[in-house]
């Protein structure tokens, strides 16, 4: 249904990368994936991806792909909110994900799709 | 689309008014009916319960399938919004089972299945649901939402009332929940455009996640998955048997589903026309 969507195209490579590159152990990865990314052009696509390359599983490929701020602009946006308030907002995605961890690599993403588009699509104007 | 609210006061009593307010703002999701009712809800408890629904009018036009509706032999009330495509089957089978039936709808086919077969009977269901039903007998709100989330179901809890609507903003029309943001859904929505369920935008209003049912009893709440959504036995083979591939061209829904699900979506008594976008390739 959704398989004209970018994410079907990007997410499965982005899984099969970070499958790869989370054989390095992990304090190699943020140094190495900055020093890929550094040269690269100062694009949405290319800080996304130095953010995959330096993850320590805080947010899957699907999410990263979605999300508008890496999560490094995301701390500094919002360096008011308490921990609390960042672990209650990540929970419904960590639970999607769990759910949808049986699933194909194809599935998955319509799965993750189907949450996104059927959640709350957008601010209401309040009467 | 339809729209419904509910208001259920653990003391005191709902307002009428508040309760008319709240489902006239729904009035956009059900131009063809509207209904309320109060009902006391506890025998021997201070209980009171106000239950509204707009009504799109698509299975038994009649006003026998007006909402909210009553099942004269239990006692208990469904406000509900969606479309259960096996109705038929499930209503031969209740009546098999002895249960009588006023109406063609597929309300009243919910809420015999729900009197006979408790919280099971949304094992039965295939469709886009959302609905209400207070339980007579057992002086308990049961609320319930289809697999994929398709109908939306909001509840949040505000001093002794506890509240239901298909809309967030119904709920705060009520003047019965306060007016704040949720951290949480403010961390969400500029990040992903949305706010993934249970959370929404209006601290202490939670969404009922797809595939989940809640029961509310005096002293406390409990959401449960129904066990119908689990993804593996759901999800479709993601290899088209036409290219053989992980194919984008469209050639899956249209090869494994249109013989299954196309007629079982052709229940309607209202007319049905057909709009198309998209890039099947």
């Amino acid at each position: 249904m959704f398989a004209g969507y970018s994410t079907f195209r990007d997410v499965p490579p982005m899984e099969r990368f970070d499958r790869f590159w989370g054989r390095f152990p992990s304090f190699l990865r943020q140094p190495l994936a900055r020093t890929f990314g550094s040269p690269a052009p100062d694009s949405d696509r290319n800080r996304k991806l130095t953010a995959l390359g330096g993850r320590d599983g805080a947010l899957h490929p699907y999410f990263l792909a979605r999300a508008l701020f890496t999560p490094e602009q995301c701390n500094a946006l919002l360096t008011s909110s308490d921990n609390d308030v960042l672990a209650r907002a990540s929970s419904p995605l960590q639970e999607s994900l769990r759910r949808a961890g049986s699933l194909d690599a194809i599935n998955r993403v319509s799965y993750l799709e189907a949450r996104s588009t059927c959640s709350t699509p957008c601010c209401e104007i309040p009467m | 689309m339809e729209g419904i609210v509910g208001i259920l006061a653990s003391s005191g009593s709902v307002s009428k008014t508040a309760l008319e307010r709240a489902t006239d703002s729904l009035a956009h999701r059900g131009p063809d009916d509207k209904g309320t009712v109060v009902i006391q809800a506890g025998r021997s408890s201070r209980l009171e319960m106000g239950v509204g629904s707009r009504r799109l009018a698509v299975l038994d036009l009649s006003p026998s399938g007006r909402q909210p509706m009553e099942d004269a032999e239990t006692g208990n009330w469904i406000v509900y919004e969606g479309e259960i495509y096996n109705f038929r089957e499930i209503r031969a089978r209740l009546q098999g089972e002895g249960a009588r039936f006023d109406s063609q709808s597929d309300t009243e086919v919910l809420l015999k299945a729900y009197g006979r077969w408790g919280e099971k009977c949304l094992g039965e269901l295939r469709g886009m649901f959302a609905f209400a039903i207070w339980d007579a007998k057992r002086s308990r709100l049961f609320l319930g939402r289809d697999p994929m989330g398709i109908k939306p179901l909001y509840y949040g809890t505000s001093g002794q009332y506890f509240l239901f609507a298909s809309e967030r903003r119904t709920l705060l029309g009520t003047g019965l929940v306060p007016r704040r943001l949720d951290p949480a859904g403010l961390v969400n929505y500029p990040n992903f455009g949305s706010v993934y369920d249970p959370i929404t935008m209006i601290a202490g209003v939670s969404a009922l996640q797809a595939g989940h049912y809640m029961v509310w009893k005096t002293g406390g709440s409990r959401t449960q998955p129904t066990g119908t959504s689990r993804l593996r036995d759901r999800a479709k083979p993601a290899r088209c048997p036409r290219c053989h591939s992980l194919c984008a061209s469209g050639h899956g829904p249209a090869h494994h589903g249109r013989s299954q699900h196309i007629p079982g979506r052709q229940t309607r008594a209202a007319g049905m026309k057909v709009a198309l976008s998209g890039g099947w390739g």
